[in-house]
């Protein structure tokens, strides 16, 4: 009976397979890791993000550039204080179940990921006073204060089906909303994205299906279906990109897969420079790096050529604290180069003995970009008469003696992404007073001026005075020299050259946005 | 009947007996490769600094124009991602393994010889809490403990030999008091309390050398195991700090260059290889001589 069963299966699958229907774009991608949940107000990571940016649509979405530009929203007006956000929605945008977006959808959606203090909530939870539906297609949000980079955080805000939720909810601790509908998205959505859900097995696949209602209407050859499966091993993805099974691989594999694919007839390699910043965060608060010609002596004796052509070769160098692709970067922003005689210089203008110049470099264990980084930063620094101790450890114990400053290494090497795009990101994490303790923060800079120059650019309004504070930042930042900036890490994506459209977003997994790609054999 | 050792002392029967011993111990041809594996990794590794063609590359060095240079003449086992030499590096090696298991067996058998060796002879409460005690150790497995002894001190090498010496003398401890059990009451030992010896004299002087046949054949076989282990240490990233290179933790990082570049986990993996088939089989060897029955 058993076997009857198999092979009744067997023969439907190649039936399918071989089926007399038009055939449907289907296109796979890989996964690193698994997908936690594919309830958008809890998404924390890429591949959750992932399901979010195809599964629901925000008032607005990031661009290539990292520009805000509009989705649900037609356009918006901010009051001049600075406080009052207000939006005007595009009309006829659809559900899923074809029920139109309103105003009230997004009130709701923003009440809902307050409630659930889940996902990006930590963004507007000290922020969003009121969000109010003024009308049918106008919601305005009302903050406690001014915070100029509100626009882009909004892209985090996936509206959801009030209607549909309420449906669905069950018994909870929110009073008349139940359970907002919590355990219904774990097995449905209720956005109105480019793709409806149809699948999801836990631990192994998800999948979604075009959705015809989609406002924004279809192009010729669009993808019909999108499957994002977890693929751990990277011989697996070689072989499964060889038989045209996976037609992208995603962005977390090693260099040597990425060269191993580029020589692969009908696969192309597409390069980004994300938003992603390498530093290696000096400990301004501890000797001997707390002496400012140290950290210069480090900054001119590392061999940035060696690392961006030897180690992960293709990228260039950082120039101080924000990404080339984040709005608020300065161009002018200055560099340090390898220069050993400056850096003897420098070590002796610190007024420290030998001795005193013994430094530990703390990097995570067998992470082997890091680990070669360590290898040549050691060599270089002895060169100049540093002496390095090198000190491996897990990432939860970073973040562990990240915490206090005596535990804090002299330098480690950190990578750090963008929640949003813009500069306030990068600069209020990691040298406002307030932000100390994390490991976006292993610099303890703690410096008055700057201090008070982040939060002036926090409550700015105007895009020009804004530029003109982040470009001093940058500026009196690199002076003080309390990091190494070395790049932002290019990403590197594989995929089928019969995939159009793909388009790299300096925004966690907005490039996956499959209504931009198309199919064309 | 167990033969009985540090009795007689006349040098031409000194000889005789060594004589006897090699004739026994080279009836397996084995145990004689072990002994040469052995006495070779030993030497090397003491004069590693002389014999390896670079010794540079086992400190603080990169070279990238170097790296991922296949097997040479140059470089007999390649070169690895940085451009140091596999060859030199896994020689260098050696010397974690080497003064992993000298420092572990030699704080660990020395303790639990003497733990067992008293929990034997004095029987009662002194021996139901020692060998409780090692009951409870004992169980904990070497890894997870010197894994989670790293996790909370820090990952360092003092760490893990504190860790490992710290589970190590529990097998020693068993070990000899078993035997001291039953060797309590031989009629050597009856005799000796009867010619009024003290405890002291009886544990050291009479029963412990009849122990050490047994003793130094598990401490032989143990270094394997201490070695093997050190491997698996340093291949999760415990022990020694880079660029001080070990056998594990080349084989980890080579690991993730395969099959590409293979010399890279290849070699390191079968001079950890030949270090541990040595260990037994001139531990075998040493079972064969002293006829002792683990």
């Amino acid at each position: 009976m058993k076997r009857f069963a198999f092979l009744t299966a067997a023969l439907l699958l190649l039936f399918a397979l071989s089926g007399a229907a038009p055939a449907k774009n289907v296109v796979t991608m890989s996964l690193n890791q698994e997908i936690g949940t594919i309830d958008p107000a809890k998404v924390t990571d890429w591949t959750e993000a992932m399901v979010m940016v195809n599964l629901y649509d925000s008032l607005v979405t990031p661009d290539a550039k990292g520009e805000i530009q509009g989705l649900i929203a037609k356009s918006w007006t901010v009051s001049p204080d600075g406080k009052v956000y207000t939006f005007h929605l595009n009309k006829g945008v659809k559900f899923h179940d074809g029920r139109e977006v309103t105003a009230e959808d997004v009130v709701f959606s923003m009440e809902r990921v307050l409630a659930l203090k889940s996902g990006y909530s930590w963004l507007w939870a000290d922020l969003v006073a009121e969000t109010k539906a003024v009308d049918k297609y106008t919601v305005t949000f009302r903050l406690n204060k001014p915070f100029a980079p509100f626009l882009s955080t909004l892209p985090w805000l996936a509206v959801v089906n009030k209607a549909a939720i309420l449906e669905h909810k069950k018994p909870g601790n929110f009073g008349q909303y139940g359970d907002y509908g919590q355990d219904w998205l774990l097995k449905a959505d209720a956005g109105s994205g480019a793709y409806t859900f149809k699948s999801w097995t836990r631990g192994n696949e998800i999948v979604f299906a075009k959705f015809d209602g989609y406002f924004k209407g279809w192009r010729k050859g669009a993808i019909d279906e999108v499957r994002a499966k977890e693929v751990y091993n990277d011989a697996t993805i070689i072989a499964e990109m060889k038989t045209g099974a996976l037609t992208i691989a995603d962005h977390y594999r090693a260099l040597e897969t990425y060269s191993a694919l580029a020589k692969m007839k009908g696969v192309a390699i597409k390069k980004a420079l994300s938003g992603e910043a390498f530093y290696l965060k000096i400990n301004t608060r501890k000797a001997p790096t707390d002496n400012v010609h140290v950290r210069r002596a480090i900054n001119y004796a590392f061999d940035y050529d060696a690392f961006l052509q030897q180690i992960d070769p293709g990228a260039e160098q950082a120039r101080g604290p924000i990404p080339a692709t984040i709005p608020g970067f300065d161009p002018t922003t200055p560099q340090f180069k390898r220069d050993v005689k400056k850096a003897r210089e420098e070590l002796a203008k610190s007024g420290l003995k030998p001795d005193d110049l013994t430094i530990n470099f703390c990097y995570v264990q067998g992470f082997a970009l890091e680990e070669k980084l360590a290898l040549l930063f050691q060599a270089n620094l002895a060169e100049v008469g540093l002496k390095v101790v090198l000190q491996p450890e897990t990432w939860g114990r970073i973040t562990d003696i990240a915490a206090k400053v005596e535990t804090t290494p002299h330098v480690t090497a950190v990578f750090s992404a963008a929640n949003y795009p813009d500069a306030d990101n990068y600069l209020y994490t990691a040298y406002h007073s307030d932000a100390v303790g994390t490991w976006m923060s292993m610099e303890w800079l703690k410096n008055p001026e700057i201090d008070k120059l982040i939060e002036t650019g926090r409550v700015t309004v105007d895009p020009k005075a804004r530029q003109k504070i982040y470009s001093e930042l940058q500026h009196k930042i690199v002076e003080l020299a309390p990091d190494v900036f070395i790049y932002s890490l290019p990403k590197r994506y594989a995929m089928q050259t019969w995939l159009k459209g793909f388009e790299f977003v300096p925004v966690m997994s907005f490039e996956y946005d499959f209504h931009k790609m198309w199919v064309e054999k | 009947m167990r033969p009985v050792v540090g009795a007689d002392a006349a040098p031409g029967r000194q000889r005789l007996r060594l004589a006897k011993f090699w004739y026994r111990y080279s009836q397996n041809k084995a145990s004689i490769v072990g002994l040469v594996a052995v006495v070779l990794i030993i030497a090397l590794t003491v004069l590693a600094p002389y014999v390896t063609p670079y010794p540079e590359h086992a400190g603080v060095y990169v070279n990238f124009g170097e790296a991922f240079q296949p097997p040479s003449a140059a470089h007999w086992f390649g070169t690895d991602e940085v451009g140091r030499d596999i060859f030199t590096r896994t020689i260098f090696g050696y010397r974690f393994s080497l003064l992993l298991a000298v420092v572990v067996l030699g704080i660990g058998v020395p303790l639990g010889v003497l733990l067992g060796l008293v929990a034997g002879y004095y029987g009662g409460w002194v021996e139901s809490a020692i060998m409780k005690v090692t009951d409870i150790v004992l169980s904990l497995p070497a890894l997870a403990m010197a894994l989670a002894v790293s996790a909370v001190l820090g990952s360092d090498l003092g760490h893990s030999m504190l860790a490992l010496a710290a589970i190590w003398w529990t097998w020693h401890a068993r070990l000899v008091h078993g035997m001291v059990r039953s060797l309590k009451n031989e009629e050597y030992v009856e005799a000796a309390k009867v010619m009024g010896a003290g405890d002291a004299h009886i544990m050291f002087r009479e029963i412990l050398p009849n122990c050490i046949p047994a003793i130094l054949v598990k401490t032989a076989l143990d270094a394997a195991f201490v070695t093997e282990l050190g491997a698996g240490l340093s291949f999760l990233g415990l022990g020694v700090r880079p660029p001080t290179p070990a056998l594990g933790t080349m084989v980890a990082t080579g690991a993730g260059y395969l099959p590409a570049h293979w010399w890279m986990a290849v070699f390191p993996s079968l001079a950890i290889l030949l270090l541990i088939f040595g260990l037994n089989w001139f531990a075998d060897g040493l079972r064969d001589v002293l006829d002792v029955d683990l």
